[in-house]
């Protein structure tokens, strides 16, 4: 087992059990489960250190846009690349009434994206 | 205080009033106002404002049984309130509206709509500490909470805040101001409060790429989409708009500025089905 994660280093992070069932607002002066608060404390140092990292969306009581703009793209304005994220990580959503969240979560990633090649040309 | 020439007061008037006597007490440092003629009050009035919490606040503990039918009443729930996003008080709305009418299940894209108008009220509502207000603020403040109607079959969520309302707050964003000018052109909206609430909302319903209020509008407004039913009212500023899921069906100025903002989601609990 410890040869199988040496070779392929993976992450699962449950928001609801891991971080919070009550996503909140963008940033940490907001109040608690905050998008920059599940950048910063457990995305960013998930990507940094696997090879992948698969979030588990299910189960929460929702995802205000606060949330979810702040926390994933937030990771290009904090300097991950697009491909870097579309390579390692995994939004899963198996419930219907979260199977929309990811794919919300990846837009904001694209549009964070292209925002910012848009102030860098 | 004395509320006894009032012989009916709506929810919306109630969730008001109550949020006004919390900010007295809160900038009083506690003094409670008294309450005058109580047993002169009518008892809906009185019910409506001791379940709000009103009454406490008023340093009253508990009044009499309201002598109107209960069949009758619309039922409410204590106000909440606070000065951060606040995921178990929104649980708690919700919850409660599920307990009361027994149709409806907690919703991800109501949480969604309902904690993005908290986070509306925290970020844009109030004004910057530079600038002089009429009336301090108890804060950055929201109130929430959710009524059950049995006559009517429809349940009721709240949420109100005391600042200067969307209108100002619009003017006030050059990333607003832009598009929610150029849909009140394209509309052929004058220039007045509810034009400009209608075009931000306008804004938020039907553009792609949106602002980050923008996309805290479309999640307000998308209570009622995915309900596919119910209507979304913004009381703010001096505008007035009720929403359906297509869009404005209604608008009113007032020549009164209703102080702050109220955004009021109506939906019939038929809507919801039956629990699985």
């Amino acid at each position: 087992m410890l040869l199988d994660r040496m070779s392929d280093p993976m992450k699962t992070i449950n928001i609801s059990s891991d971080f919070t069932r009550y996503p909140g607002g963008r940033y940490r002066k907001h109040g608690d489960g905050s998008g920059e608060e599940f950048r910063d404390d457990f995305l960013v140092p998930a990507i940094n250190n696997e090879d992948h990292v698969i979030i588990e969306m299910d189960d929460t009581a929702g995802y205000p846009a606060s949330f979810l703009e702040e926390a994933f793209g937030g990771l290009i304005r904090a300097g991950f690349a697009k491909d870097l994220l579309r390579a390692k990580l995994k939004l899963m959503a198996v419930k219907e009434e979260f199977t929309i969240y990811p794919e919300i979560a990846w837009s904001y990633i694209e549009d964070a994206a292209n925002s910012k090649q848009t102030a860098e040309r | 205080m004395d509320l006894s020439p009032i012989k009916l007061i709506s929810v919306p008037a109630a969730v008001v009033l109550a949020a006004e006597l919390h900010r007295w007490v809160l900038l009083s440092g506690g003094r409670n106002l008294r309450a005058r003629n109580l047993k002169r009050w009518d008892p809906r009035v009185r019910t409506m404002m001791e379940t709000l919490g009103a009454l406490e606040l008023l340093g009253i503990k508990s009044v009499s049984k309201c002598e109107h039918d209960p069949k009758s009443q619309v039922v409410l729930m204590p106000l909440e309130s606070g000065l951060k996003s606040d995921g178990p008080a929104v649980d708690r709305l919700q919850n409660w509206v599920s307990e009361i009418s027994n149709i409806f299940e907690p919703k991800p894209y109501v949480f969604d709509g309902l904690t993005e108008a908290i986070l509306n009220a925290i970020d844009h509502a109030y004004m910057s500490s530079e600038q002089r207000t009429r009336f301090p603020y108890a804060g950055h403040r929201w109130w929430a909470t959710c009524s059950v109607d049995p006559v009517k079959g429809s349940f009721r969520f709240f949420v109100y805040d005391q600042g200067v309302g969307i209108p100002a707050t619009i003017g006030a964003q050059p990333d607003w101001n832009k598009p929610v000018a150029l849909m009140m052109s394209k509309l052929g909206l004058p220039p007045s409060d509810v034009s400009i609430i209608e075009g931000a909302f306008e804004v938020g319903r039907t553009r792609t790429k949106l602002s980050q209020r923008g996309k805290g509008l479309r999640q307000m407004h998308d209570i009622i989409v995915k309900a596919d039913a119910g209507t979304m009212r913004i009381l703010s500023g001096h505008g007035d708009i009720l929403l359906n899921k297509a869009g404005v069906v209604e608008k009113s100025t007032y020549s009164s500025h209703v102080g702050g903002t109220l955004i009021e989601w109506s939906i019939p609990v038929d809507a919801f089905g039956q629990n699985e």
